[in-house]
């Protein structure tokens, strides 16, 4: 029981760092800019592929993590700054532009792969099988995505906290008049939370090949998790999304583990008790 | 002395709302002048415009003889000018140090918060509390400490710092006010008569969204039927009621 229980942690702290890769771009960029960006789950897809394709070709399991990672975030920046820019302020424009973007994206890789799944297994060989501590079975690449997770966190969180620009965006979550008013280049600071939003999302999407799949399904699926985590975290809030990330992923894998045919809808039993009790997220949310 | 900031026509539409019809007048250059009218006059209005926040569709704003329309806000706050909302609208999720970095974000060299300490002592003793922790008093002053706080400014836009402080609190904002006067020219929208009286040089007075009345300070003192007319303050020989 212990073991089974130990596992479904680790599976469930593994699954919370694909969560928190997608969501805490998700949440920034809708906490500085206000945007709902509907094409962010389509980021962490094509992530998926790019890191598919680089390692298909290239054989280097990290290089293919780089590249998805540096290329959502081009992405990205041309994102925001070639089709969002002009738009900021009407909400309905940028609704469809990202919508827009999330068709596109979505449909050129369904035309490009099909709506069959593809995966690889060129993973470094001390990624590959399970440490076997006690009675404890441990998925070495799971323990990665953690490690990855954390560390991608730590960066953000040090990023936010230590760094002139990550103090213009969080005073600019709670006030982007008022940041602008003092001498702040928020539209610099847009494009720049935009571009790290999309990494974030495209490494979450190549780490997620090695244990899931690559598919182009993945994309609509992340945007509804990513949203979910959103709403419980406290939206704008990067410590909410973190926690509510380690929450939603960890509920999921109990219920998979020990009442299997809650999994699925866990995610959205979680945010609708989030809202019921305390509907300004865990965190409290920087932008209410 | 020539004039730091110029107005000239200014009109302002929010949304649908004609809220600035034509407001002229000029901030001398180390001078404080006083902008007063009643509620909904365009006071904030006015100072949103010079700022960039709700640009004007017509009319002119120049600032040391250089136009700021169709300049973005951030460019237009760094060329010298700080500003104190009436609503305080600090950084509520950021420590009060982090308020204050953000009233530097464009000053070269150190951060040096020590004349804002030294002004507002409280700050210091709650300088790693977050924002949304203080009072609304608390709250106000660290609006106007993180305005005053970078030294090189030349232009401060204060908007009603007295509006809902204590006596003590707004006796903090005489002393601020008496320190900073002496370093950068001041357009203040004063909600309390007594506190143009004290600091201002000049006054101009909105109603409807224009400018009425203007002139030397003095001159209001001298003339209560002007405070009577715009202001309904019930001004008799220079006192208020």
């Amino acid at each position: 029981m212990i073991a089974t229980l130990a596992s479904a942690l680790i599976d469930g702290l593994a699954l919370s760092m694909l969560y928190f890769m997608i969501a805490s771009g998700f949440s920034l960029i809708f906490g500085l800019e206000g945007i709902v960006n509907f094409a962010h789950g389509s980021l962490f897809m094509l992530g998926a592929f790019v890191s598919y394709e680089v390692v298909s070709y290239t054989g280097s399991f990290y290089l293919g993590l780089a590249a998805a990672g540096l290329s959502m975030a081009i992405i990205g920046a041309l994102i925001e700054s070639g089709l969002l820019r002009k738009k900021f302020g009407n909400e309905m424009a940028i609704i469809m532009i990202t919508l827009g973007v999330m068709y596109v994206i979505h449909h050129g890789a369904l035309i490009r792969y099909g709506a069959a799944s593809s995966t690889y297994r060129k993973i470094p060989s001390y990624l590959q099988g399970t440490l076997k501590p006690g009675q404890l079975i441990l998925n070495n690449y799971q323990l990665f995505i953690i490690v990855l997770g954390l560390i991608i966190a730590g960066a953000v969180f040090l990023f936010l906290n230590r760094t002139n620009v990550g103090l213009i965006v969080r005073a600019g979550i709670d006030d982007v008049d008022m940041a602008r008013a003092l001498g702040a280049n928020t539209r610099r600071t847009f494009t720049l939370v935009f571009a790290i939003g999309s990494a974030l999302a495209g490494l979450g999407g190549a780490a997620s090949v090695g244990w899931i799949y690559a598919s182009v399904d993945l994309g609509l699926s992340y945007l509804f998790f990513a949203f979910a985590i959103v709403v419980i975290g406290g939206l704008g809030s990067f410590k909410g999304t973190f926690y509510g990330s380690l929450l939603a992923g960890i509920t999921h894998e109990l219920f998979a583990y020990f009442i299997p045919f809650l999994a699925g809808p866990s995610l959205f039993i979680l945010m609708a008790a989030i809202l019921l009790f305390k509907p300004e997220g865990l965190a409290g949310g920087a932008k209410q | 002395m020539g004039a730091i900031l110029d107005l000239t026509d200014v009109h302002v539409k929010i949304e649908q709302a004609y809220v600035l019809q034509g407001v002229s007048f000029s901030v001398p250059e180390g001078e404080l002048v006083a902008l007063l009218g009643r509620n909904g006059a365009g006071k904030t209005t006015t100072l949103e415009s010079i700022l960039g926040l709700c640009p004007p569709f017509e009319g002119e704003v120049e600032f040391k003889g250089e136009s700021l329309i169709g300049i973005p806000p951030f460019k237009i706050a760094q060329k010298g000018i700080g500003y104190s909302p009436d609503s305080a609208r600090i950084f509520s999720e950021l420590t009060v140090t982090e308020n204050l970095k953000m009233g530097l974000l464009h000053h070269d060299g150190p951060k040096n918060f020590k004349a804002a300490y030294e002004l507002f002592p409280f700050l210091e003793e709650h300088k790693e509390n977050l924002g949304k922790s203080l009072s609304g008093g608390e709250q106000k002053l660290l609006a106007l400490a993180r305005a005053m706080v970078d030294e090189t400014l030349d232009l401060l836009l204060i908007d009603e710092p007295t509006e809902g402080l204590s006596p003590e609190n707004t006796q903090k904002v005489y002393t601020a006010l008496e320190e900073v006067k002496d370093r950068a020219s001041i357009l203040l929208v004063a909600d309390d008569l007594e506190l143009a009286k004290e600091f201002a040089e000049e006054y101009v007075i909105l109603s409807s969204g224009a400018d009425q009345e203007s002139g030397d300070i003095d001159e209001l003192i001298r003339n209560p039927d002007i405070a009577e007319k715009y202001l309904s303050t019930g001004v008799r020989n220079g006192e208020t009621k």
